[in-house]
Parts: C-alpha cells; structure tokens; sequence
C-alpha cells in the first residue's frame, strides 16, 4: 500500500482498468456478435458465423422492420402500461410495508414473496383458462362463460404482468423506503399531513432513483415476452413485436440475420431508456438498500 | 392529493374500466373464415418462406367470389412453442377455424373432440373437382390413400386432411464423393461402405443433427419397416374399409401385450446395433449438433433432409462444390439376417401439411364452409400451382406434379408410407427413446442399460396409451381386438368449472372476513395500511393466487388437455418418487446450482471490487455504466452465441485449442453426456452480470470511509481487508443474491429448452424442464402440477433456511 501510493493514481489504477477492460471485452461479444449477424443472410452465417458479412445484407433491417413495426406499438402500449401499473401498485405497497406497522404485516409480506417462488410454467394454462372465463369480460356473464374473456384484448397481458411483477418490485422498493430517514416523515406529521400525503410527497420523490430501476427491469421483463403474448392474442392488429420476430423462426428454416437485425431494433428502444433513466437506475441498484 | 381520492376507489375503478373497455365485439356482415395455413400462410416473409407467397390470396379470393359474404382471413401464427398455442387456443376455443397442426398433435387431441372427423365429408363428391375425375365422384379417391391413411386417430377417424407428401433424400457433396470414387448406393451395406472410404480418406462421411428427435426417428421409421416385415402381417390385423396397411397405434399395443413385439426380441438389438454402427461416421458432436452448417461448409460429404431442403442448398451462393441426391437404400442380408426383401419405403409423410377442422367452427356452424373451403384448396387445378409455388412437397393428390426440382421425391408417392414404425406409444415414450438412444449412442448406457430402460418406459407408456383410449379401443381377454362401442364419437369439450362462480363465492368470504376482522380496533385502527396495499392483493388474488391455487389443487388429479380433472390423492407424488428421469434432473440442478452459487459469489463480486478500487469517481461511474448496458441483449442471443462456441467443429473453443497446440483437449463440449453439464455451468463466462454487481458495489459503498480508514492503520489490506471487512459486512447483498439465485435457478430452463433440451440422454435436464414437458407436450398436467408443488416447497424451504442461517452468523457483526 505504502509502496504503491507513492506512484501516481492512474498507474496504481492500470491492472485494474485491464482487468476490467477485459471482462468488458466479453461482456460485451454478444452485442458485437449480435450485430456482425444482423447484417449477414443465412449462407454467410452458415459459412462464416465468426467472420465479417460482405457485402452487408441491409435488406435485413428492411425485413425486420417490416415484420415488427405493424406490432411495435402494440408493445410500447402493453410496456409503458405495465411500467405504470407496477410502479403505481408496487409503491403503495411498499410504503405500507416499510413504514405502517399493522397487524398481520409479516404475512401479508411473505405471501407476497412467496410468488416468486412459483414457476411460471405451472400455472400458464389455469391462467390462460381464467383470462378466458373471466367475469363480465369479453361478452362473458358473471359466471365468466359466453364471451371471451379478456383474451385478445391487452388487459389480458398488462394485468397478470403487473401482478406478477410488483412481486419484486415490491420487494425492492420496501427496503428502499425503509431505509429514508424517519425525520422526514416525522416532521410533515406534525403538519398534520395525511398518510396520503406523506406517501405522495415524500416517500414516491425521495424513492426516484429505485423507481427508476424498478421501471427499467420491469420494461426488461415486458418487452421480449413471447409465449403469453402468443397464446393470449389472436388478432393481428392486437399483437406484439416478439410474435413477429418469430416468424423469422420457420418449421424448417430459419432466418438468422433478419431475426437478429429484429432484436437491434427491439432493443433500441430498451437502450434509448437506458441511456436517459441511466443514473437514477444505478443509483437505485446502488443505493444500498438492496439485500435480504 | 392526488392519490388520497384515487386510491380507495381504485379497485372500483380498476373493475370498471376492464367491464367498459372490453365489450363484446362488434359482429361483422361477413362470415368470416379463419385459416392458419402455416409453411403455405401468404404475404409474409418467413424462415420457412423468405419471399412471401401469393398463391393462397389468390385462392381465398376466388372462393370469396363464389361465395358472397364469405371472407377468408390468414391467421398469421409463428410455429415457436406450436404445442402450447395448440392446446390453450383448441381448450380455450380460441383456434382458427381451420388449421395446420402436426397430425400426432392431432391425434393425441382426437379424443377430446377438438376435431372434426372428415370421414363422412370424403365419401361425398368434391364438386370443384372437374366433371369425370375421381374426386369428382368422392372427394376421398383424389388422395393417395396410403398416406393419408396413415393420418387416422386411434379411434381409426380421420380428423386431418394431409395435402402434400415429403419425402427424405440424403443430399451428397459430389467432389467428396467423386474423391473416393463413390457413387449413390444401391444397398445399406453398399452406403455403410462409402461412409468407410470417405472416412479413411480423412472426410468426415455424415452429417447428423443427434440434439433433435427427428432424424431418429426418420431412421427407426425406415429400419423398423423393414426389420420386421415379415411379423407385420401378425400385427396388421384388422381389416376396416379405410384401414391402411400398416400397424396401427392400437394394433401395436395389442403386438406388445401378446408379445408379437418386445424390447428383447433380436430384432430390437438389430435396430440398436445398426445404428451404432453408421453413428461411427457421424461428426464428432453429433449428440449437440443443430443445422447443416457443416454441409454447406463442404465439410461433410451427406446431409439427410427433407424436400424442404432442395431450393435453400441450390441458393446457397456460397456453397463450393456441386451436389446430388439420393434416397436413403435398402438394408439386404449382407446388413442384418432380418433383412427382408421389401425396399426402404422412405420416411413417407412424417410432416406434411395437413389441415383440421377445429371446435370452433363446430360451435359457430361453419363446418360446412370449412369443408367447402378444403375441398375447393385440394381440386387439382388449385392444390397444384399452391404447392409448387412453395417448393417444400408435392401434392399428396394422385396425378398432380410437384416443382420440378423435387422430382425425386415423386417416387415416394409410388413408394407408399411404411408399414411399422417401431414402438407406438405416445408422447412420453417417444421423448423417453429419444433420450435412451442418445445416451446409448453417446457411450453412457450399454446395450443392456439401454434395453433394460426402454422396457421398462414402454410397459409404463403402453398402461397410459390403454388408459387414454379407453373410450374407443376395445380388447377381449387374450389382446385380441374388438369392434369399437357404438357412439365412436367422443365426448364434447369437458365442462368447465364455472370460475366466475367460485371466484364470487371466494370475494364474498374474503369481504365477510374483512368484515369481521375490521371489528377488531387493532385493524380498524390499521386500516388505512390495508388500503395502501389492497390493489396490490386485489391483482395478485385475481391474476396470481388463484391461478396458482388451481395448481395446487390439480396436483392431486389427474388433470387432461381438455380440462377434465378425475382426483387421484396423492398418486403423482408417488410417480414422482419412482421417476428416475426426474430424480437424474434433480441431481443435475443441485450440480448447476452449486456451481451458479459459486459464480454469484465469485465473478461479480470481484469486478464490483475492482471498480470500487479505481480513484477516479468517473472511471467508477462509466465502468458501472458499461457493465449494465448488455442487460438490454435477449437471453436467446446470448444462448444462439454460446451454441456456436461449443460447436465441435467449427465452434472458436475447439478452434482456439487447436491454435494453441491444444488440439488433445478439444472437446465434445454439449455432445458428450459426461461434460455437457459442465459446459453449462461454463456458459455466459465471465459471468459478470449488471444486477449482482451493482447490487456488490452498492454494498461495498454502503461500508463506511472510516471503517476500511480504521484497517488501513491496522495494516489490514488486501485479502485479509476482503475477508474481515468486505465479507462480513456485504453478508446482505450476498444473501440476496444467493436467493434470487435459488428462486431463478431452480425454475429455470431455457437454457435447456434451446441448447441442449435436457440432453444427450438426461445429463443436462432440469426439474423445470420436466414440468413443461409433462404439461405441453406429454398431456400430463395434474403430474406437472405436483412436480410444480414439489418445486415450491423446495425453494421456499431453503429460501427459509438461507435466511435462517445466514442471518444468525450475522448477529454478530461489530
């Protein structure tokens, strides 16, 4: 230590940057090779899947966008929805979890934990069964028979997807706002703010950074979901942007570049919110709060 | 504030804006007919299809004009997890009207009354057919009948109407052919021969793609046929008017249990001993291989594929050598004493295209139209133009021609399908023999191993296969077939339980509970914490608690496809306890967890110590910021990526060996049963994922200046500050971390389910993976649900344990 401090900084620091520039050399191959196939049709990818496409198929990017953008906002609609309707729920929860005490909070918590705990394969039938027979839905009765539920419309989507996914949220943003200072909270009491209040303008503007990373995972978890979407629509117009990437997977054949040149496009949006929720997502990750 | 009016409403709010939104639909004028057509779907540019088809559009319109009022809409569906759209869409009664589905899908669904048997409508005259054809006369004499028989159910109906036929060639690589002075083989000792050349001329003969199901059974379908040929006319018995002449499924059960055919029995060691044999002139990592790269690559002199294949190698612009084709030959005597004189009759419509009438036009009375709308399709002058402008088959309707390039494959219309196939017992044994022939090939079970297990699988299979039919097979006391009872015709859809009612009985004893409990002032005094957080239960209660309720109360049933539950009590939890595939699959998963723990305590943690070391606070902040940014690549990207680097002979892992002069060490990385598991664990090295580092760096910043100041002046640095400052106080990030890992590794499969699903043998499969198949494909869902319950209980007891015990060692931290 002694040793190294009387060099200056930027040395001391170099193994570390080379060690870390190459994790990140790895880390990132995926999106190297994400792209290098993107550009490529199928022979040059069964040909040379390491090497560089020549020429360039740019037909690739057309294909893709013709076969994701009918169903692009179909996907913004159902992820921004679900973003919101997670936040919304997950929040209200959290506050009451980290800052009320009431009889039976303990379980309550633990029941909702305990979902994460379910696989999710187990229950994609029953769940599918009851978007179909749910009540007063889709031309259904009370008794959820007659219509069709809330299949094809994309409730059928935004609803379990935010039930499920305030599970974590929930978990993540209880240990954040238990750990604001009680000062805070305190003080506006003694205003004479209501528990609403409290809530709105205090807890939710402090907890920013943490609904920042809540947003951003949940939209992780939304944006590429395939098999729900799959089953739960059946309407062209209703559809979301994985479904048409799947088309580039056939029966028989399946066309790598065009699929790839549909996931660069997919995830731009994806990097677009990373890049402006950025310092908030990390600074909820980092702040601490997280762990059991 | 905004959220004080808002709130308590909410769930009012919530059922109000669901009830308003999501009407009934607007009933259109036109009959709207919905067809999902799938290879053959027109306008959009597929894998299957890169350039869209028109032909069909050209079709619909036509028919729209003969019938005013009538629309035709293509249903657009991608074939990615087909099995599970099937099932929920047919259960739901959300399919198409019409539909492509694969026939043994079709089959295995039959009973449940899904389809429309089409029997009746083929003895009638297809009238679009021209004056004086024999369709024109009945619609059934277009077909050529052998492999359209070959599609009956086990209730001997025929609920799918095949209209194309394809056939399997092996493609061959003429230079490396003509290097070794080979030409097509007349016989399979002749090819096994050619294979010996190109091998010793350092030419790797044949190109086997061994992680998938197919080619296997390509293989058994053509050396079943003809190994036991001469016991077929024993097992073919029963002689119906459509009867095909080949071994029904029903007609093999009744072989099996009077032990015309057995596992034991010579021919089965035949079969098994010539397929070890040729697999000697398979690529090395045949067991992991996925697509013909290595063909086109001119790598491998053979390639067996279907018609499919002839327009993707002939565009292939940069394919070097010219290639043929032939179909794969005869076994004679010189290859196996049970050689019988019948020619390979080729694999003969194992997945052509075939269209079924579903429930849903059943329940809106368009069965009629469906009908009309198929027999205008198949009429000669139409089927013709539509299935030669794919170029994928030729049409399976006597006298019409397919592209010219599929020439070849013509001569399996003449050929007729094979007549036994081998075992004939549904899903789960075929998964079961895909898995035992793998490990059989791949070294890991010897001859008698494998033998000894698919006995065992069989006898198991053929009890559920008797079981499933109960309703149309009828035996007599020596397996000897009876005439099925009277009403063929099976049951309806099975009654749903009307959930709206149980879900309404269920509110009002959650409100009367609510109701008392709120006379105890504890809670009333709380009640504004229970309005914080009732959205949240209202959603979880509607779209999580209930649907997983309904699970576990279907662990104790058995539970169909159709949604027909019978109770069993605890019978699938003693399954459970006697499946050995399940009990393989919790060994590996206690291996990958292991080792998934290891690494989330290791890679990240280590980077997250690296970046916290650097000086520069904007060096920190960049690195935490590049280190995210990969979240935003799909996990099947990254999956594609890594399938690639393990490829044998192409993938860079071997290839770097090589380079390195460490060619000795190159490895069979997912195809060798032994180490495949290992290469999983090894997947997405370095493994510094953007979640658990930033969840350790926070950690590491949460320790305060003072504390590591403190150890600075007590000289402790370096590993000895990691091990009594760093570790002890990120005691919490790491019990998190190591949670999410349970929860996430316990239930995962993807990886499988695209790189290895579940193999070679069972080395690599998981229980989740076992779950899934037992629901989608295996129609075992009340068995999946009590492998689904198991899994819980697990995951919540070590979850419970882990922060037990962690949280008691850190009782003591200063």
């Amino acid at each position: 230590m002694s040793r190294s401090a009387s060099r200056s900084p930027a040395m001391r620091d170099l193994p570390i940057h080379l060690g870390l520039g190459l994790l990140l050399l790895l880390t990132f191959y995926p999106f190297y090779f994400l792209i290098l196939t993107s550009f490529k049709d199928n022979t040059q990818f069964f040909h040379d899947f390491w090497g560089f496409p020549s020429p360039p198929q740019w037909d690739n990017y057309r294909q893709a966008w013709e076969a994701i953008s009918p169903y692009a906002i179909n996907s913004v609609v159902v992820t921004v929805s679900t973003v919101i309707g997670t936040l919304f729920v997950a929040s209200l929860s959290a506050y009451a979890f980290a800052r009320h005490r009431f009889p039976g909070r303990e379980t309550l918590f633990y029941a909702i934990l305990a979902l994460m705990m379910v696989p999710g394969v187990l229950t994609l039938v029953s769940a599918f069964m009851w978007m179909k027979q749910f009540p007063l839905t889709g031309g259904n009765d009370l008794w959820g028979s007659g219509g069709t539920g809330l299949l094809n419309t994309h409730w059928a989507l935004v609803l379990p997807y935010v039930a499920g996914g305030q599970v974590f949220a929930i978990f993540i943003l209880r240990s954040f706002i238990a750990a604001l200072p009680e000062e805070l909270f305190e003080a506006a009491r003694l205003d004479g703010a209501s528990e609403w209040r409290l809530f709105g303008a205090i807890a939710v503007p402090l907890s920013r950074p943490i609904l920042a990373t809540v947003a951003v995972m949940t939209t992780l978890s939304t944006w590429n979901d395939y098999v729900w979407p799959l089953i739960v629509l059946s309407e062209e117009s209703k559809k979301t942007l994985s479904i048409g990437l799947a088309f580039f997977r056939g029966a028989y054949q399946t066309t790598y570049g065009p699929l790839m040149a549909g996931y660069v496009l997919a995830s731009i949006p994806l990097l677009l919110l990373f890049l402006l929720t950025m310092r908030s997502f990390i600074a909820g990750l980092t702040s601490g709060a997280l762990k059991a | 504030m905004v959220f004080a009016r808002f709130s308590p409403g909410f769930a009012l709010c919530l059922a109000l804006v669901i009830a308003c939104c999501v009407g009934p639909r607007a009933a259109s004028a036109d009959t709207v007919l919905r067809f999902f057509a799938q290879a053959y779907t027109p306008e959009i540019t597929t894998g299957d299809n890169p350039r869209p088809l028109k032909e069909f559009t050209r079709l619909a319109r036509e028919f729209e004009r003969l019938h005013p009022g009538v629309k035709i809409e293509f249903t657009k569906s991608p074939v990615g997890d087909f099995r599970t759209w099937m099932r929920t869409q047919l259960q739901g009664g959300m399919a198409p009207d019409v539909m492509w589905s694969h026939s043994t899908f079709t089959n295995e669904d039959a009973r449940y009354g899904w389809f429309v048997n089409l029997d009746p409508f083929l003895e009638q005259p297809n009238p679009y057919c021209p004056p004086g054809s024999q369709g024109n006369k009945r619609w059934r004499d277009q077909f050529y009948p052998e492999a359209t028989n070959a599609k009956r159910a086990p209730d001997g109906h025929l609920y799918s109407l095949p209209i194309d036929q394809v056939e399997t060639c092996v493609f061959y690589n003429k230079e490396l052919f003509q290097r070794v002075g080979a030409v097509p083989p007349k016989s399979w000792a002749e090819w096994m021969e050619i294979h010996r050349k190109l091998k010793a001329a350092g030419v790797l003969p044949f190109l086997m793609t061994g992680s998938q199901e197919m080619r296997y059974t390509w293989a058994r379908r053509i050396l079943n046929d003809q190994l036991w040929a001469d016991r077929v006319p024993e097992m073919d018995v029963r002689q119906t008017e459509y009867g095909f002449p080949g071994v029904d499924q029903q007609e093999f059960v009744r072989a099996y249990k009077k032990g015309i055919f057995s596992i034991h029995d010579p021919r089965y060691s035949e079969l098994l001993r010539i397929l070890k044999e040729w697999s000697a002139y398979w690529q090395p990592g045949h067991l992991a291989a996925l697509d013909d790269r290595l063909f086109r690559m001119g790598k491998v002199a053979m390639w067996w594929d279907g018609s499919w294949y002839t327009p993707v190698i002939r565009q292939d612009k940069l394919r070097s050598f010219e290639y043929g084709s032939f179909l794969v030959p005869p076994i004679t005597r010189e290859t196996s004493p049970y050689a019988s004189s019948v020619g390979a009759r080729g694999v003969g419509g194992a997945t052509s295209i075939q269209y079924c009438i579903t429930n849903t036009a059943m329940r809106s009375n368009k069965v009629e139209l469906c009908i009309d709308f198929l027999r205008f399709i198949t009429a000669p002058q139409n089927l013709q133009p539509l299935v030669q402008e794919a170029e994928l088959f030729v049409p399976n309707v006597v006298g019409l021609a397919g592209a010219p390039s599929l020439n070849l494959f013509m001569e399996v219309l003449r050929k007729g399908a094979t007549r036994f196939n081998g075992e004939d017992a549904g899903p789960l044994y075929n998964e079961r023999l895909f898995r035992v022939l793998q490990g059989y090939l791949g070294g890991e079970y010897t001859e008698e191993q494998c033998l000894a297990r698919l006995d065992r699988y069989l006898a198991e299979s053929v009890e559920i296969t008797l079981k499933d039919n109960a309703d149309v097979w009828r035996f007599d006391a020596n397996w000897e077939i009876q005439p099925p009872p009277s009403s063929p015709t099976p049951a309806g859809p099975g009654g749903q339980t009307p959930t709206g009612a149980l879900l309404a009985g269920a509110g009002l004893a959650v409100a009367a509970g609510i109701g008392v409990a709120l006379r105890r002032p504890a809670i009333r005094r709380a009640r504004i914490s229970y309005l914080f957080i009732l959205p949240s239960f209202i959603l979880l209660g509607l779209f999580s608690y209930y649907p997983i309720l309904s699970a576990l109360g279907h662990a104790f049933t058995e539970w169909k496809g159709n949604g027909d539950t019978r109770w069993v009590g605890l019978l699938n939890f003693r399954t459970m306890f006697a499946d050995d595939i399940l009990r393989d699959s919790v060994w590996n998963t206690v291996r990958l967890l292991g080792a998934q723990i290891l690494i989330t305590l290791t890679a990240p943690l280590i980077a997250a110590e690296m970046i916290f070391a650097l000086r520069k606070e904007r060096a920190q902040y960049l690195y935490r910021v590049l280190f995210v940014v990969p979240m935003v690549v799909p996990g099947v990207v990254i999956l594609l990526i890594w399938g690639f680097l393990y490829d044998d002979n192409v993938g860079l892992l071997n290839q770097l060996l090589e380079a390195v002069g460490a060619g000795g060490w190159r490895q069979s990385w997912l195809g060798d049963p032994r180490i495949a598991l290992y290469s999983l664990m090894f997947m997405g090295f370095p493994w510094v994922g953007g979640f658990a580092l930033l969840i350790y760096y926070a950690g590491l910043q949460s320790i305060s200046g003072d504390v590591f100041e403190s150890a600075r002046l007590d000289g402790a640095s370096g590993l000895r500050r990691f091990r009594s400052i760093d570790l002890p106080l990120l005691l919490g990030q790491i019990k998190l971390l190591i949670v999410l890992s349970f929860i996430g590794g316990l239930q995962g499969f993807q990886t499988q389910l695209l790189l290895t699903n579940g193999g070679p043998g069972f080395s690599t499969t998981v229980p989740g993976m076992q779950l899934y198949q037992n629901a989608i494909s295996f129609d075992r869902m009340g068995y999946a649900c009590s492998i689904g319950v198991a899994l819980f209980l697990v995951i919540l007891g070590i979850t419970y344990l882990n922060m037990k015990y962690l949280k008691s060692s850190s009782e003591h931290q200063p």
